[in-house]
């Protein structure tokens, strides 16, 4: 699956459903429509009936169909990413991809060492292949959690934790030659089970779950500094000790 | 070693710090000659520029020597007499390839701060300008690592003096690069806003590059004279004595400069309502900067001609008169300088006497006096241009 083109391609597929309210918004929506339907009913009132009764009709069809007409026109769609509702095992999902000015090939090569992707990746201590690559070991914090890996066609790599206990539950990397010469388009989807069940996969899905983004950017950015600069750029000492927490984990990462 | 430290806006001191040490194969260390004050700076000192901590080390012009090289630098060696680009870049990325070096895609540790609001976090990185653009401790100082020593250190040529030399780093870098921006034919007429060092540096260098004729803009009488004189200024304009697009159109024959260059940024000064308008705005943060020189140019300059946009601007501006620009077919080009393209050629014209930038440098203090030195360059006490240190 190549990253750029091919994938916006699926994204305007995922836009042409009407369904763009998340699970919460459709609770709502279906709790204020039936409010001001029944408080209509309860005090009639010529005009104020008839517009508290359209409303709320029209709230609960939204709550029911998941679908807003408001939402659609301002281009918002909650469905999409942010309702655990529809991932399966309290999952979100998260993509990202940057263009890196090295060729497909070396990209390849690079990202199948496991001691290559222990620098990329923040905070890891190592990751170990076994059986002939199709098992890595990714330890983190002296724990071990195993992935399986296999490859989905030439440039495109599939993994999935064996355990439920780690919160990257599974991810592709799928690589695509940039137009131009312009190197190769990365593209990484992860699969992300938040800590504390269906309350916390709801709760990070409401926030956008920065530390998961922040997560991915900051291995892409690894990921293209070692290959196109050959070296993952550091801030200065005087400076360290006030960076942020992903930032001196990459200190961290190059010290060692 | 010592340091000049930003401790808070209008607050620096001179501070104890540990020395830079090599962090990464391609590093050099350079023990600091002469680091000169930008008015760049002066938007960190003023307390415009987000992401400063206390204690960060300022600077980013700077010549030195090499006294340190990882085992990967090639080109420079210890005992070396360098200029460094402001800007840090790799060299070896898309961007660096084609020129774009303030864009480079990798030198940019905290590419995270800048990645919501520049929509994309790989903006390059710079000495001793905040966490956002990079966290690297800056040149006031009297040892800073260099990362990518191959491509941000640039050899000095044997005669040429660190005062000479020292302003390729940052501000006649980026005044070539604002007149290089115009596309300069001939017959044509620049105007330069600002006469400071980056703005003397314009118009010299739109001299160089052939204009007909270059016009000044300040409010400075010295800065006014000193672009006359030295820059070399065909035409100056204080704009706290006459309309300033008034004595454009009269200039040029009421067509308006083919080009305008910006060098002064978000913190311009302006009369009247306009002026009152945007310090409330501000004042509210509701803006970030007056934009008043923007709003001028883009009156001021001929159809079709060029905006030129060296001055540093850092978040939203407000009354932006995009549809003047857009139906007067104006063309903007900006970008924070690309120094490692145009250093080595500003040496050559240096050692040919084809411009001598040395001039700008009005006050020259130890290290230790760095707080006051910033005090004369922000009020622009004692005719100052530009203040170096010599650590």
């Amino acid at each position: 699956m190549p990253g750029g083109t091919a994938w916006m391609a699926a994204r305007q597929e995922g836009r042409g459903s009407k369904r763009n309210v998340g699970r919460a918004g459709r609770w709502l929506s279906l709790g204020a429509g039936g409010f001001l339907v029944r408080r209509a009913l309860a005090r009639p009132a010529p005009l104020r009936s008839i517009l508290f009764t359209l409303f709320g009709v029209d709230l609960i069809r939204r709550g029911f169909t998941g679908s807003s007409r408001v939402y659609d026109a301002l281009g918002i769609d909650t469905a999409e990413r942010r309702d655990p509702a529809l991932l399966p095992g309290n999952t979100l999902r998260f993509s990202r991809s940057i263009t890196i000015y090295t060729p497909i090939d070396e990209v390849r090569a690079f990202i199948e060492e496991p001691s290559n992707l222990a620098r990329v990746v923040p905070g890891v201590d190592s990751i170990e292949s076994r059986c002939d690559k199709a098992l890595f070991v990714v330890t983190v914090g002296g724990r071990e959690i195993p992935f399986d890996v296999r490859r989905a066609g030439k440039h495109s790599i599939r993994f999935r934790a064996r355990t439920w206990a780690f919160d990257i539950q599974d991810g592709r990397i799928d690589l695509a030659a940039a137009p131009g010469e312009r190197g190769t388009e990365v593209a990484i989807r992860l699969a992300v089970r938040p800590l504390g069940g269906r309350i916390g996969a709801a709760l990070a899905g409401a926030l956008g779950d920065l530390p998961t983004k922040a997560f991915l950017g900051e291995a892409l950015y690894r990921l293209r500094a070692l290959l196109d600069a050959g070296e993952i750029p550091v801030s200065d000492d005087t400076s360290a000790r006030r960076m942020p927490r992903v930032a001196s984990g990459l200190l961290e990462a190059t010290r060692s | 070693m010592r340091a000049l430290c930003w401790q808070g806006t209008r607050h620096l001191s001179v501070e104890d710090v540990p020395e830079p040490r090599i962090r990464n194969p391609r590093d050099a260390i350079v023990r600091v000659g002469l680091s000169a004050t930008c008015g760049s700076d002066l938007h960190l000192v003023n307390g415009y520029v987000p992401t400063m901590k206390k204690g960060d080390i300022l600077g980013h012009e700077f010549v030195g020597e090499v006294v340190d090289a990882g085992p990967e630098v090639k080109t420079v060696k210890p005992g070396d007499r360098v200029v460094v680009p402001s800007f840090v870049a790799c060299g070896q990325c898309w961007f660096c390839e084609q020129e774009m070096f303030s864009l480079c895609d990798t030198s940019n540790p905290n590419h995270a701060i800048t990645e919501e609001l520049f929509g994309d976090g790989s903006m390059g990185a710079v000495y001793g300008y905040s966490h956002a653009f990079g966290g690297y401790a800056g040149s006031h100082a009297e040892y800073i690592r260099v990362p990518f020593a191959d491509v941000d250190c640039v050899k000095v040529p044997e005669g040429l003096e660190d005062e000479q030399v020292v302003f390729v780093s940052d501000a006649l870098a980026t005044g070539y690069m604002g007149a290089d921006f115009c596309r300069i034919d001939d017959g044509d007429v620049i105007a330069v806003w600002g006469a400071g060092g980056v703005g003397q540096m314009a118009i010299a260098s739109a001299r160089l590059l052939g204009a007909e004729r270059v016009i000044a803009i300040d409010r400075f009488p010295y800065r006014l004279r000193l672009a006359a004189e030295k820059a070399g200024a065909d035409h100056v304009v204080n704009y706290e004595e006459e309309n300033v697009l008034e004595a454009l159109q009269e200039l040029t024959g009421g067509r308006g400069p083919d080009a305008c260059i910006d060098c002064v940024g978000m913190e311009a000064h302006a009369k009247g309502l306009e002026g009152a308008y945007d310090r409330a705005k501000n004042a509210v943060m509701l803006e970030q900067g007056r934009p008043h020189v923007l709003r001028e140019m883009i009156r001021a300059c001929r159809k079709g001609g060029t905006i030129s946009i060296l001055g540093v601007y850092g978040g939203l501006v407000d009354k932006f008169p995009i549809g003047i620009a857009m139906n007067k077919g104006l063309t903007f080009r900006m970008a924070q300088v690309h120094g490692q393209k145009y250093a080595r050629r500003l040496l050559e014209h240096i050692e040919k006497g084809e411009i001598d930038p040395s001039y700008l440098i009005t006050h020259r203090l130890p290290l230790e006096e760095g707080p006051r030195g910033y005090e004369i360059f922000n009020n622009k006490e004692e005719d100052c241009v530009r203040v170096v240190f010599a650590p």
